[in-house]
This record gives structure tokens, C-alpha cells and sequence, in this order.
């Protein structure tokens, strides 16, 4: 492993601090390299610190207030400097419309909540 | 309907297993109820697919406590009481997530509410289309109530 490659930078998306609270450990159990996280509540705070911020992968809840993370993956997008941004959604919900919806954005991933470290491994090789 | 993969209570007794054992790292299975339950603290979930189902969780504080220390890792007295609370609605918003997909299956639509803490069985749940289901993590005895419109 690289110790002096530079820190991987998650946002991750989610009206639970609690959610919130599980990704990151899923992440720092499952990631090889240096990493560390940005968060947000709802996809409108998301897109504001993604104005501010680079990130290397963005990973969203679905059902949120504000704005939900079905319209958050929309507006990164329809945005050019964001579009190529690889997306993770982790959602309690599954089905195969909304998976197939959110493929035809360009999402990468859809994990059913509860995310494990184990889950994360299986997808985490190509994002991060 | 889309959906005679599963009765709802094999829906709901999976829905619990897998939450409790992946979420929470414990064992929950089903088992007989002791009676009436549903008058302190209950946190509240609506599923809505081809019909609503208003999920119902009603848990002791030694369950919560439980659920809540393994999920957070820490000591009980060290988490504030918002947070506690928010793990538990993210508990029953996961719940209801596994619910769903395995009430409806993959294929169907459903879709989830914003999980809320109430006092109280809801009062737009009507008392005859309530059925409680109890099971047993270690010894906690707790209660799912499901409402169906």
C-alpha cells in the first residue's frame, strides 16, 4: 500500500446520522488506502458542498427530505463538471424499476441498507 | 395483487431476522405475545405498495438499548437521546425496506415513509385492522404492530 498516496474523499448522503455513522465504518473497514468523509443530510445540502468540494465518489440515501437522492443523482448528472463522479446508492428500498432507473443515470452501485463491509468489499474495488 | 410470494407474516418474521441479525447482531424470532402493548414510546413506519401497511415497533427500553448499543458501539448513558432515537427510526426505515422487498418481491414498486417516533399506537391506524406479532431477541420480548388500509 502506498503510504503517502493522498486520502480518498467520500461524500455520503443521508438524512440518518446513524447511516451516516455505519457507511464510514464500512468504508474505513473496507478500504485499502487512506480515506475520509464529507456528509450532508439531503441531496440540497449535498449539491452545495459539491460546489465547494472535489470528491472521488459520492455515495446517496434515496428517501430524504429536501430533496431526495433520486433527484440529487439527476442534478450531478446534468452537471458537467460532476457527470463522471461514480455514484453508490444505499437505500432500504429495492426494486427493480428504481435500480433501473437509477442504471440509466449512470449511477454505479445500488446496495440494499443495511450496508455491511463485506457488501461494500464486493463493490468497492472499482469506485474507490 | 403482485404479491402471494409470502404471507405477511413470514414477510415480516424475515424482515425482523435479517434486520436484527445484520443491523444489530442479534437473534430475533418470533414468538407468543404476552398481551396489550403499545402505550409508551413506538416508532412508526407506513409501506405502501398495492395496499398500506402501517408497521408498528414497540420496544421495550432493554431492547432498545440493546439494538441501539450494538449498532452505535457505544455505552447506552454515553449517546444523546436525539440519537438514539435517530438510530431506532433508521432500524425500522431498514425493517421496512426488507419488508417490502420481501412482501412484494423485486419486481413490484413499493415505497417507504419518513419513519416517525410516536406516543402511542397512531390514531389513524384503526384498532380492528391491527395485528401484533411479538418475538423474542434474547429474552426481550417486543412487538410489531401492523395496521393494513
Amino acid at each position: 500500500m502506498d503510504q503517502t498516496a493522498e486520502a480518498r474523499k467520500v461524500l455520503i448522503v443521508d438524512d440518518s446520522s446513524t447511516s451516516r455513522m455505519i457507511t464510514r465504518r464500512c468504508f474505513e473497514m473496507a478500504s485499502a488506502g487512506p480515506i475520509c468523509f464529507v456528509e450532508a443530510p439531503d441531496g440540497a445540502a449535498a449539491l452545495a458542498i459539491l460546489q465547494e468540494q472535489d470528491v472521488d465518489l459520492i455515495v446517496t440515501d434515496i428517501n430524504m427530505p429536501k430533496m431526495d437522492g433520486m433527484t440529487f443523482v439527476w442534478k450531478v448528472k446534468m452537471n458537467k463538471r460532476l457527470e463522471s463522479k461514480p455514484i453508490i446508492v444505499l437505500s432500504s428500498m429495492k426494486n427493480e424499476r428504481m435500480q433501473s432507473a437509477l442504471a440509466g443515470l449512470g449511477v454505479t452501485s445500488f446496495v440494499q441498507k443495511p450496508i455491511s463491509p463485506a457488501k461494500l468489499a464486493e463493490i468497492v474495488g472499482e469506485p474507490v | 395483487m403482485s404479491q402471494t410470494q409470502i404471507s405477511i407474516v413470514d414477510a415480516l418474521g424475515q424482515a425482523v431476522a435479517e434486520t436484527f441479525s445484520e443491523m444489530a447482531f442479534l437473534d430475533a424470532i418470533p414468538c407468543p405475545g404476552p398481551g396489550a402493548a403499545g402505550g409508551a414510546q413506538v416508532f412508526v413506519i407506513q409501506v405502501r405498495g398495492d395496499e398500506t401497511h402501517h408497521l408498528v415497533l414497540d420496544l421495550p427500553l432493554e431492547a432498545k438499548r440493546s439494538i441501539v448499543e450494538n449498532i452505535i458501539a457505544t455505552p447506552w448513558e454515553e449517546i444523546p437521546s436525539n440519537e438514539i432515537d435517530d438510530c431506532l427510526l433508521e432500524f425500522l426505515n431498514v425493517l421496512g425496506g426488507a419488508f417490502g422487498r420481501l412482501y412484494w418481491g423485486d419486481e413490484s414498486k413499493y415505497k417507504l415513509s419518513f419513519p416517525e417516533v410516536r406516543i402511542g399506537i397512531p390514531e389513524e391506524i384503526d384498532d380492528d385492522a391491527l395485528e401484533s406479532y411479538w418475538f423474542d431477541a434474547y429474552g426481550q420480548l417486543f412487538a410489531l404492530h401492523v395496521g393494513r388500509e
